[in-house]
C-alpha cells in the first residue's frame, strides 16, 4: 500500500529541503508564517512547492470561536493557496481570537450544539472562500470542561457529515488527551468515522514539570513517543494508508535529524510504501 | 449553564490571571488556576516572547536574556497579539521599551527597536520595481518638478539621534554588543528591500525630508523645496545627494510607463 510521509518546513531547512528527493515527501507549513504582502516568506514557500507537495496547516482560523471568521485573515489565506497551490489545507477544532486578542495556541470550547453550528458555518464558510476541503483535525486537551453536548468523535463526525470536510487525525493529541483528562484513544478511534480521515499528524509530546508523566504537553519540539507510534501502526492497520505528517515546531534540529524520524516512522509500517502525492 | 461568550470570556481571564498570580500583582477574586490552565497562560505567553524576540533581535542581543525576557513579557501581557501573523508582532514594542528605559534598561534600546520595527515591516511588504537613477535620467527635464513619485511600500525611515545609530544596530543584529557608539551629527536611517534582502542605511537628514514630502504626495520640485527649507541656516542644499541616496538604495517605485 502506498502513502505519503511529510515534515514540517522552517525556513532554516530551505535549502536541504529544496535538494531532497523522496518518494512521498512532502512538507507542512503554518500559512500564518507565510501570510506577507510580498518578499521572501511567500516566494520561499512558492519555490519550494515546485519541487514538494505542500500542505497548509492552519493555527489562527478560530473555528470554534463565538464571532465570526476574519475575513482579512481568509483573503489572505486565499491569496496564499492560489500562490502556492497546496495539496492539502487543515486547522484546529479549537480557538484562538476574541475581539482584538489573539491567544497564541489552540484553545478549548464546550461541545454544544450551538458550538456544532457555529463550526459548520465557519467550515463552510472557510471551504467556499479558499476551494479547497478543510480537514479538521482534534486538538489536545489539557482540561475536562463541563458543559460538553457531544463526545469530540460524535462532533467531529458530525461536523463532517454537514460539511463535507474530512478529518486530520493527530494521533498525538489522542494520546495526550488519554493522560491529560482520560478520553480512551482506543474508544475515541472506535467512534471515528475512518472513511473520512484524510491526513495523520504524529509529533512529539513532555512532561509538565511539576506534574510528570500526569500532564503531558503537545510539544512539538522531540521525537514521536513509542506509545503514539504504536498508536500509528494499530491505525494504520485498521483504515490503510493515508497521508501522514512529522510534526516539529520547537527546538528544530537539523534535517537530517527529521529524516532519522521519517526513517524511524517507516519501519513502523512496513506494509506501507512512501510514494508522491 | 455559563453562556457561550461568557466561557470564553471567562476562559481568557482565568489564563490571564493565572499570569498575575504566578508573577505579580494578585488580584482579589481570583482563584488559582490549576497545572492545566497554565499549560495554555505559557504557550500563548512563550509564543508571543520569542515572536519579540525573533522580530526584534538587535535588542535581544543587545540586552541579553536576563533583560530582555522581562521586558518582553510584560509587553507580551500589556500588549498580547492581535492577530496569527507573529512575524508582524510588535507594533508599540520601541516606545514601549522607551518608557522603560530610564527605569530598568540600557540606553539606546528604544532607538534599536525602532530600527528592528521597521526592517521588520520591510521584510513583509508587498513587492516593487524600484525607481533606478537610469530610469530618472530617461524622463525630460522639464517633467522632473511636476513629476509625483511614490515610496517604495517596504522603505522606512527616521531621523537618527546624535550618534551612530546605523553601526550600532548592526553591530548589535550580529551579536556585538561590546562597541564603541560615537557621537555624530544627527543623520537619517533609511530602511529598503530592492528584492529579498532587508537594508539598513544611513544617509542625510535632506533624504528624509526628501521622502516625507514625497509620501506627502508632493511633487518633486515641491518636495525638494520642502527639504531645502528644513536645511540649516547656511547650509547649501544638495537634491542630487539627497535623490542619490533613495534611488541607490530602492526607495522609490518605479513609476508606470
Amino acid at each position: 500500500m502506498q502513502t505519503t510521509l511529510g515534515l514540517s518546513f522552517k525556513p532554516q531547512h530551505f535549502q536541504q529541503a529544496m535538494q531532497a528527493q523522496a518518494e512521498g515527501l512532502w512538507f507542512e507549513v503554518h500559512p500564518e508564517n507565510y501570510m506577507a504582502d510580498g518578499g521572501p516568506r511567500p516566494r520561499m514557500l512558492e519555490a519550494l512547492a515546485e519541487h514538494h507537495p505542500v500542505a497548509l496547516h492552519g493555527v489562527s482560523l478560530s473555528l470554534a470561536g463565538p464571532e465570526p471568521l476574519d475575513l482579512q485573515h481568509l483573503r489572505r489565506l486565499r491569496q496564499l493557496i492560489d500562490r502556492v497551490k497546496p495539496v492539502r489545507l487543515s486547522a484546529h477544532l479549537a480557538w484562538s481570537r476574541l475581539g482584538a486578542r489573539y491567544v497564541p495556541d489552540l484553545l478549548p470550547a464546550p461541545r454544544t450544539r450551538a458550538l456544532l453550528e457555529r463550526v459548520i458555518a465557519h467550515i463552510d464558510q472557510v471551504q467556499q472562500v479558499t476551494g479547497m476541503r478543510l480537514a479538521l483535525e482534534n486538538p489536545s486537551h489539557y482540561l475536562s470542561l463541563e458543559g460538553h453536548e457531544f463526545s469530540e468523535p460524535h462532533f467531529l463526525n458530525e461536523v463532517v457529515r454537514r460539511t463535507a470536510c474530512s478529518l486530520l487525525v493527530d494521533v498525538n493529541n489522542l494520546h495526550v488527551s488519554a493522560v491529560n483528562i482520560h478520553q480512551r484513544a482506543s474508544d475515541w478511534l472506535a467512534e471515528i468515522d475512518i472513511e473520512a480521515i484524510s491526513e495523520i499528524h504524529l509529533a512529539g509530546h513532555s512532561e509538565d514539570p511539576e506534574l510528570g508523566p500526569h500532564l503531558l504537553i503537545d510539544s512539538h519540539d522531540r521525537p514521536v513517543s513509542e506509545e503514539v507510534l504504536a498508536l500509528y501502526a494499530a491505525l494504520c492497520q485498521r483504515i490503510g494508508p493515508r497521508p501522514t505528517l512529522i510534526e516539529w515546531d520547537g527546538a528544530v534540529p537539523d534535517l537530517s535529524v527529521l529524516w532519522q524520524e521519517r526513517a524511524r516512522v517507516q519501519a513502523a509500517t512496513p506494509a506501507w510504501s512512501f510514494a508522491h502525492d | 449553564m455559563t453562556s457561550p461568550s461568557s466561557f470564553y470570556t471567562q476562559f481568557l481571564t482565568s489564563i490571564d490571571g493565572w499570569h498575575l498570580l504566578a508573577g505579580t500583582d494578585v488580584e482579589v477574586g481570583l482563584v488559582p488556576a490549576p497545572a492545566a490552565t497554565a499549560v495554555y497562560a505559557n504557550t500563548g505567553l512563550r509564543a508571543a516572547i520569542e515572536s519579540l524576540e525573533a522580530n526584534f533581535l538587535s535588542v535581544a542581543n543587545w540586552l541579553g536574556g536576563p533583560w530582555f525576557w522581562p521586558a518582553a513579557t510584560a509587553f507580551a501581557r500589556a500588549h498580547p497579539p492581535q492577530e496569527g501573523r507573529l512575524f508582524l508582532y510588535g507594533d508599540g514594542f520601541p516606545e514601549f521599551l522607551a518608557s522603560l528605559e530610564h527605569a530598568q534598561l540600557a540606553r539606546y534600546t528604544s532607538d534599536l527597536a525602532w530600527v528592528d520595527w521597521m526592517c521588520m515591516r520591510a521584510h513583509a511588504a508587498g513587492d516593487h520595481l524600484p525607481l533606478t537613477a537610469t530610469r530618472l535620467a530617461t524622463l525630460s527635464p522639464d517633467a522632473l518638478p511636476g513629476l509625483r513619485l511614490q515610496v517604495a511600500p517596504a522603505t522606512h525611515w527616521k531621523i537618527s539621534p546624535a550618534y551612530a545609530l546605523v553601526e550600532l544596530w548592526r553591530s548589535a543584529h550580529a551579536g556585538r554588543t561590546e562597541i564603541e557608539i560615537k557621537p555624530q551629527e544627527a543623520t537619517g536611517v533609511l530602511v529598503t528591500r530592492p528584492e529579498d534582502s532587508v537594508w539598513v542605511h544611513e544617509v542625510p537628514l535632506t533624504s528624509l525630508h526628501l521622502l516625507d514630502a514625497l509620501a506627502a504626495g508632493q511633487s518633486l520640485g515641491d518636495a525638494a523645496a520642502h527639504a531645502s527649507s528644513q536645511e540649516a541656516p547656511g547650509r547649501p542644499f544638495d537634491l542630487q545627494a539627497a535623490l542619490s541616496a533613495l534611488l541607490e538604495n530602492g526607495a522609490l517605485l518605479m513609476p508606470p510607463s
